[in-house]
């Protein structure tokens, strides 16, 4: 008689853990890591933020040094190879500096998105990839520098991912090759070709590169360069995110493998831009002039505007965000 | 207090799992110290205390994790609830029980996750990767599983020995 009462105790426990976890699932499902359930996330991650530091200040410079101690005569004929490098990118940083001044000039006559003006932040990462079905960094700066989720993360190669969670003294990224990744991509065109667009994401099972499809009549080949799409809505235009590595003719299109330009196992710093798109609500009011000059003016509220060259420039918290394309 | 030293080792394993274990891996997985701790309390104490334990060691570690929450945590109290039920029918108890049960759980325990994942959608774990990873996990989880039966018998105040063979109770 006990004993069955003591099964039956047991059976009803059982039930109970396993519609309250069924529940849990189905709620993180439907609506995401919201409310009580998100707060407890970040306070959890706040809590170990320290511990994960601690952790990585001892074991990144173990990991060194072990590396150092097995590759030593690799990192000495590595060495030569990059000292060359460095004499050979010196030379083209002097070209690369001019066309960047043309380039941001261009940009800010036309009214566009300059990324290199977007304030960024840049963290230590201090973790990654928690468990063992995820694609994730931890950086050890927070929302007290700003850090929001949906903000773009990069390395000074080009993209990294997008912040998916803040906390006081931490961020989490989920970096492009995840397979829940995306990201409106083109190509640079040129040479009689246009620029192609496509939809990016990471591959399943998770690989180190991205996959694309372009629609016919994309002309891209094999070595051509992406990045970010002006079309693109949650990340800036123009930032680098790989090359293309393979193509497939498929119907309708082509089936492209990008190769990241980040390799996102060495990386030891990310720098967020503290730009999201929609951030705040944007009224757009369109006024066309009889010197067929159409101004756009975007309404935010707490943004302060300036007019330079005719442009107008928007800011939104030290981010400079939109302004005017003349027609 | 045997609770709250429980609670304070899985506390204690849940911060080891998730800020030291990633700068540990193996053929690039990590192990499920939660699922240990759960089976460890299970065959200790019983289905009852193995699936609570493993319920909260879970639903710790899933806020930490990006896929969904609650699917840790149904995943190591059902491992506990099992070993803590299958424990009363053992005979013997060899001292390499741990690291067996440890792999048969990370693999079982892998399984349900991976069946769950599937069933709500979570893209990331179909595939014959999945199975891959979890079975490497299994045997990260089978070197690590007398470490952690050793500590969970040191909180409850058990023989820290594993149990000699041909012994028909294992608490």
């Amino acid at each position: 008689m006990v004993a069955a009462r003591r099964a039956s105790r047991r059976r009803y426990v059982l039930v109970i853990i396993v519609l309250t976890a069924l529940t849990l699932i189905t709620l993180d499902t439907r609506h995401g890591r919201t409310g009580v359930v998100g707060a407890l996330g970040r306070a959890a991650h706040t809590v170990v933020g320290p511990v994960e530091r601690a952790v990585d200040s001892v074991t990144s410079p173990i990991s060194d040094w072990w590396h150092g101690l097995v590759s030593a005569s690799h990192l000495r004929s590595e060495n030569r190879g990059l000292k060359e490098q460095i004499s050979q990118l010196q030379g083209k940083e002097h070209n690369a500096d001019i066309a960047i001044a043309e380039d941001g000039e261009l940009k800010r006559i036309l009214g566009l998105l300059n990324i290199l003006q977007v304030k960024s932040v840049t963290g230590t990462v201090v973790n990654s990839d928690l468990g063992n079905f995820d694609s994730t960094l931890e950086i050890d700066r927070g929302t007290e520098s700003g850090i929001r989720k949906n903000m773009t993360a990069v390395a000074p190669d080009g993209l990294v991912g997008q912040v998916i969670d803040a906390w006081h003294g931490g961020a989490k990224i989920r970096v492009l090759t995840d397979p829940l990744f995306k990201v409106g991509i083109t190509t640079l065109g040129g040479h009689g070709a246009l620029p192609a667009e496509a939809l990016a994401s990471g591959q399943q099972p998770p690989s180190s590169d991205l996959t694309a499809t372009f629609q016919a009549p994309a002309t891209v080949h094999v070595g051509d360069l992406v990045k970010t799409a002006p079309t693109s809505v949650m990340f800036p235009p123009g930032v680098p995110v790989g090359r293309i590595s393979n193509l497939t003719t498929e119907p309708g299109g082509l089936d492209a493998t990008i190769t990241p330009f980040v390799d996102i196992g060495s990386l030891q710093h990310v720098t967020v831009l503290l730009w999201v798109y929609g951030q705040t609500p944007v009224v757009y009011s369109t006024t066309t002039t009889s010197t067929t000059t159409t101004t756009t003016t975007t309404t935010v509220p707490g943004a302060t505007t300036t007019t330079v060259f005719g442009a107008t420039t928007t800011t939104i918290a030290g981010n400079t965000t939109t302004s005017v394309g003349h027609g | 207090m045997k609770t709250i030293r429980l609670l304070a080792l899985v506390g204690v394993l849940v911060v080891v799992q998730v800020a030291v274990f990633p700068h540990l891996r193996v053929l690039g997985v990590v192990p499920d110290l939660g699922l240990l701790v759960a089976l460890a309390v299970g065959y200790y104490e019983g289905p009852e205390a193995g699936a609570l334990i493993g319920f909260v060691a879970g639903l710790a570690y899933d806020l930490f994790l990006e896929t969904p929450l609650g699917l840790n945590a149904l995943t190591y109290a059902l491992i506990g609830y099992g070993i803590g039920v299958l424990q009363g029918g053992l005979l013997r108890a060899p001292r390499w029980l741990p690291s067996f049960l440890g792999a048969a759980a990370g693999l079982v325990g892998g399984l349900i996750f991976i069946a769950v994942a599937v069933l709500v959608g979570v893209d990331s774990v179909k595939g014959t990767h999945a199975v891959v990873t979890i079975s490497l996990a299994a045997v990260y989880d089978a070197v690590l599983a007398p470490f952690v039966f050793f500590l969970v018998a040191r909180v409850l105040g058990r023989e820290t020995r594993t149990r000699d063979a041909w012994s028909t109770n294992p608490g």
